[in-house]
């Protein structure tokens, strides 16, 4: 196994020392780096880079939003952390571009192993270092600029509230994505778990919302690159039909209010891949339609022969990068295979992943492409083999 | 009379004939004034009270009384009384050394033609006796007049009516009341020729220099002057209207009221004539105004006004009055006792000590609660004053109260609204430091937490170790071979990362107690800063509020500037209110690090420096925090201490530091604040703060400013 080598950046030299002694029984599974100043973090990267950078925020001379500016630039696929005691609007907001995850000082030894854990875990599922740069530097998903224009009116406005913004923000994948890579960071010392958009939107305020859409742009508005047979507005529709009908399947196979909650997000963002297979791989992707029809095969599939691996993987590495939930990450990564999950039991993506076959089933005919089936040897591990029809019926027929 | 004789002998000739009858127990009195009247040329005869004068007068004729008012047995009222009753035609002069209200009210009653208030000037009494003695002279005209008019009218009413003994009474008495009285009478008939015109008349009415009965038979046009011709011509035919009594008064172009009074004499069925009595009204318009005005002032007034005579009686209250205490119009306050607005036990001991203060002083103003009329209580501002009469005695107290409730309560809501500002405003600083103050905190708990974390695993390392270090220890003293145990102590130390753990351990733990320290030493100047002494002034040393400042700026700070601290270690401790005046180092030191970053940025190469030096002398300390920042630019230097004054950018400061700074140092504390700036070059504040420091009221209060 290779070690994952990660550079630490802090101009106190204590703090350096602590996370040295205290990391020091991670050694090895991480090579570990620990440097005082921009400057010198620059000069480790260029002997060799790094998988994964964690730095803090306010320093003499270059600050890390400064540093991370450039790692992104020259080293497009190291893993950007910020571990800061600051927990300042601007400063996050000056950062929101670069970093991946923030963590607030003092953070808990597990929360920073895992948080570097999630962050390259997912990189060996991508077949090359290409595809992990290219996601790695993405720093927004799109959204369409209906949706885009609708948001930054409703944001203008003063009369809008904490409702009117979650009601849209909620209904696009990457708007859902960012603001919840957002207040997933420590950074803004929020409660770990967020229930839903309309939680997340609040518990941040509407001021930092209109400063993060507004001033750093971290939503961007996207035409439609017109790829046939796929559309934005085709993956943003199924989504939320995925993410409705996923709710009430929760409900069904007794998952508790949390995860009931954290599907209606987790459908919302399944798909996350193709966004980004559209944007930043689209000559691959159509080559992936085409091959789809030609050989009617599922889509992901065709994906995997194209690009080695599926938007599964691609999507759900995005969001691990962002820190989202690992219940989102895992529906995302395994939506098409959940037999791969670590434990076959009643979740939030077993709930995504019937509803994501019975939306296909209603509204994929005649593209040419495989019609997806339900897994049965899975459904049966996890006791509800008997009970498709039934659960058939809650899934929306139409999606409006 | 005889050509020879000048006008003095004339008049003189006169004065012999006109009788004087001087009244007064006291000779003395009788002696002086006889001298001064026997030299202007006027005889008179003395009595030592009412009933000799009477005596008197009935010897021989008298035209004019000069009489005391208080005598023994028959004294001046009753003297002047007797000789009006006896239709007699003397003049009467009171003198009094006793002239009170209702005195003056009684001898008004007997006519005097003057009074005068002992002790007077003898030329007072020579006017009066002068004008006594002009009047009964021309009387004395006037009565030949009256003498032809009589004949004239009894000749017509003989050709008229055959003998009616009682018109003739009529008529003389009617003679009697034209010459004698002080109104003027003109009687005209319904086309306004005069019938009857006294002479007191012509001269109210300005034609003194008529004969009333050359006026007879004229019309009132012909007489008198546009003025009064329009009153007289105005009131006759609203008489003649309605038959009723009619009267108006009005001011004449010599400035004289005049009240015409007009009723109708009505023969068998119609009005026949009319009469008109005319008066000098100006005397009693003016005691009119005056008591009108004091009316007003008492209805009017925005106070609470009573009068109490000396037991505490109520003698008025006014509507305020009424109105505060919970009393209605119907109310009869006048009688009652003032302690009505006051429990037994607050009399006692808060009214009465007063009342004996304006006794004493005549004066109190002073905060009083009052009881309304159902028994709540109300806050007043009461100002007692003593009244005095005419001779100077106390007679009462006059009673002024503001009900103050209001006013207190936005008092008090002022000042709490005051010192909430003042609090927030120091929460706001604090407030601004908390994200830097939190960042100073983080970190050390960031690297105390990881050392932590550490020793526990170090610990557990070390722990397996002894184990091993146990085992091999009994197997030593069971007998076994220590070459073979050597190289399994190595693999252990090995294990548990012996060498490693020595070096590091200690490390970990002196850092980690430097991080505990350098929290606590954190928290506790936060707590100096904002909580030392706050409310009230104590002893402090301005080195170490200086020092707790820099803690807790610190994240401030560090980024853009060095800071170097050259403080004077012999400084007095001073008397002051530590946290304003942590208040005021923090704001210059913000500033001076907003400063610095306008010139080298957040992130600087190289950074600023801050300068901190306090120094003292006998009298003062003094404080001086030099930047190397941008400095203040010339144009605004004049206007850093202005309320809300700010050249940062929204969100960096609310221009209020320096305002607020200024006052806590020179109004709270008596000292200067000042400074000097170069733009481009930096900029040094100075303050120096007293060492005995000045009581609240003799704090500066004229502004200090820096070039």
């Amino acid at each position: 196994m290779t070690q994952t080598r990660v550079l630490f950046v802090d101009d106190q030299k204590n703090v350096l020392e602590g996370l040295r002694r205290m990391l020091r029984k991670f050694r090895d599974e991480w090579e570990m780096e620990f440097v005082t100043c921009g400057r010198e973090a620059l000069d480790a990267m260029a002997a060799n880079p790094f998988d994964v950078i964690v730095s803090d925020m306010k320093m003499p001379e270059m600050n890390g939003a400064q540093l991370l500016k450039r790692i992104s630039e020259k080293y497009p696929g190291t893993v950007r952390i910020i571990l800061s005691g600051h927990s300042d609007i601007e400063l996050v907001l000056q950062s929101v571009g670069y970093a991946h995850q923030y963590l607030a000082k003092p953070c808990e030894p597990e929360t920073l192993q895992q948080t570097v854990k999630n962050s390259i875990g997912l990189r060996e599922l991508l077949a090359c270092e290409e595809l992990h740069e290219k996601i790695a530097q993405i720093d927004s998903l799109p959204s369409p600029p209906e949706t885009y224009n609708r948001l930054v009116a409703a944001l203008q406005s003063e009369k809008s509230s904490v409702q009117d913004i979650a009601g849209i923000i909620s209904h696009d994948v990457g708007m859902t994505a960012k603001i919840l890579q957002m207040i997933n960071s420590a950074f803004f010392g929020l409660p770990a778990h967020v229930e839903s958009i309309r939680q997340a939107v609040s518990l941040l305020g509407l001021d930092a919302v209109r400063g993060l859409a507004l001033t750093c742009g971290v939503f961007e508005q996207f035409d439609d690159p017109g790829v046939e047979g796929i559309s934005f507005e085709s993956i943003y529709t199924h989504s939320t039909a995925v993410g409705v009908g996923g709710q009430k399947i929760a409900g069904e196979i007794g998952l508790n209010k949390r995860l009931i909650e954290d599907t209606m997000m987790a459908g919302t963002l399944h798909d996350t891949g193709k966004l980004i297979l559209l944007t930043q791989f689209r000559s691959e992707y159509c080559e992936a339609i085409a091959l789809a029809q030609e050989k009617s095969l599922p889509l992901h599939k065709a994906e995997q022969r194209i690009l080695g691996v599926s938007h599964a993987e691609i999507g759900a590495h995005l969001l691990s990068l962002w820190g989202l939930p690992d219940s989102i990450i895992e529906t995302a990564a395994l939506h098409h295979s959940p037999m791969r999950a670590p434990a076959i039991v009643p979740s939030v993506l077993t709930a995504i992943y019937i509803a994501n076959v019975m939306e296909h089933e209603q509204s994929n005919g005649g593209n040419g492409q495989e019609v997806l089936q339900l897994d049965m040897d899975y459904l049966a591990g996890i006791g509800i083999a008997n009970r498709i029809q039934e659960l058939r019926e809650l899934c929306p027929t139409e999606i409006t | 009379m005889a050509e020879s004789l000048t006008l003095a002998d004339v008049i003189n000739e006169g004065k012999k004939n006109f009788s004087i009858v001087l009244v007064d127990d006291d000779t003395a009195v009788l002696d002086v004034i006889n001298k001064v009247l026997s030299k202007n040329g006027y005889l008179c005869r003395v009595a030592g009270d009412g009933d000799e004068a009477l005596n008197l007068i009935a010897e021989s004729q008298c035209d004019l009384i000069i009489t005391d008012i208080r005598m023994p047995k028959c004294d001046g009222l009753h003297l002047a009384r007797a000789i009006n009753k006896s239709n007699r035609q003397a003049k009467i002069i009171f003198m009094t050394g006793y002239a009170k209200s209702q005195n003056i009210a009684e001898t008004v009653e007997c006519r005097p033609v003057g009074f005068l208030e002992k002790p007077f000037q003898p030329q007072n009494l020579l006017r009066l006796v002068d004008s006594a003695f002009d009047d009964w002279q021309a009387s004395h005209e006037q009565e030949k007049y009256n003498t032809i008019l009589s004949d004239a009218v009894i000749k017509k009413t003989k050709q008229i009516t055959t003998q009616d003994e009682r018109l003739i009474a009529e008529r003389e008495m009617l003679e009697g009341i034209l010459s004698h009285s002080y109104f003027g009478v003109i009687a005209v008939d319904t086309e306004l020729t005069i019938a009857l015109l006294s002479k007191c008349a012509l001269m109210l009415l300005g034609r003194n220099d008529l004969d009333p009965y050359k006026c007879y038979g004229k019309k009132i046009a012909d007489v008198f002057i546009d003025e009064h011709c329009l009153s007289i011509l105005s009131l006759h035919s609203k008489v003649l209207y309605d038959g009723r009594l009619h009267g108006a008064t009005y001011r004449d172009t010599s400035g004289r009221w005049i009240e015409l009074t007009a009723y109708p004499i009505v023969g068998k069925d119609n009005i026949k004539n009319i009469v008109f009595i005319v008066a000098d009204y100006t005397e009693r318009r003016k005691t009119e105004e005056n008591v009108r005005h004091l009316a007003m002032i008492g209805e009017q007034a925005g106070e609470g006004i009573a009068m109490t005579d000396l037991d505490y009686t109520i003698t008025f209250v006014n509507p305020v009055w009424r109105k505060d205490h919970g009393y209605g119009i119907d109310d009869e306050l006048v009688g009652q006792p003032l302690k009505l607005f006051h429990s037994a036990e607050q009399w006692e001991a808060e009214i009465l000590p007063i009342v004996e203060e304006v006794r004493q002083s005549d004066y109190h103003a002073g905060k009083v609660s009052h009881t309304r009329g159902d028994g709540s209580q109300f806050l007043t501002e009461t100002r007692v004053t003593l009244l005095r009469d005419d001779q100077a005695v106390p007679c009462g107290f006059i009673w002024f109260a503001i009900d103050i409730t209001e006013r207190e309560r936005q008092a008090e809501e002022q000042r709490e609204l005051e010192s909430q500002m003042q609090h927030s405003k120091r929460l706001e600083a604090v407030g601004s430091l908390a994200a830097g103050i939190a960042h100073e905190i983080n970190t050390p708990i960031q690297f105390v937490g990881d050392n932590t974390h550490f020793l526990a695993d170090a610990f557990k390392s070390l722990e397996t170790l002894i184990d091993c270090y146990d085992k091999m220890w009994q197997a030593i003293k069971a007998g076994q071979d220590i070459a073979t145990l050597e190289e399994q102590k190595a693999q252990a130390e090995k294990e548990a990362d012996l060498e490693y753990h020595k070096e590091e351990v200690p490390q970990a733990i002196e850092q980690t107690l430097e991080g505990v320290s350098r929290v606590s030493k954190i928290v506790r100047a936060m707590r100096d800063f904002s909580h030392q002494g706050q409310g009230e002034k104590s002893l402090a040393d301005i080195n170490k509020m200086l020092e707790s400042t820099l803690t807790v700026a610190r994240n401030e700070l560090k980024y853009v500037s060095d800071v170097e601290t050259v403080f004077d270690p012999g400084l007095p401790e001073i008397d002051c209110y530590q946290s304003d005046l942590n208040q005021v180092f923090l704001n210059i030191l913000v500033n001076a690090a907003h400063a610095i970053a306008e010139v080298v940025g957040d992130s600087p190469q190289e950074k600023g420096k801050i300068t901190i030096t306090t120094g003292h002398d006998d009298d003062n300390v003094m404080i001086t925090i030099a930047d190397t920042g941008c400095g203040i630019p010339q144009a605004v230097q004049g206007r850093v201490y202005e309320h809300f004054f700010t050249t940062k950018e929204v969100g960096k400061g609310t221009g209020q530091g320096l305002s607020i700074s200024r006052k806590i140092v020179v109004e709270k504390h008596g000292g200067t604040l000042n400074f000097e700036s170069e733009e481009g070059e930096g900029t040094t504040f100075f303050i120096t703060l007293p060492i005995s420091s000045p009581s609240a009221d003799e704090t500066i209060k004229e502004p200090v400013f820096g070039e």
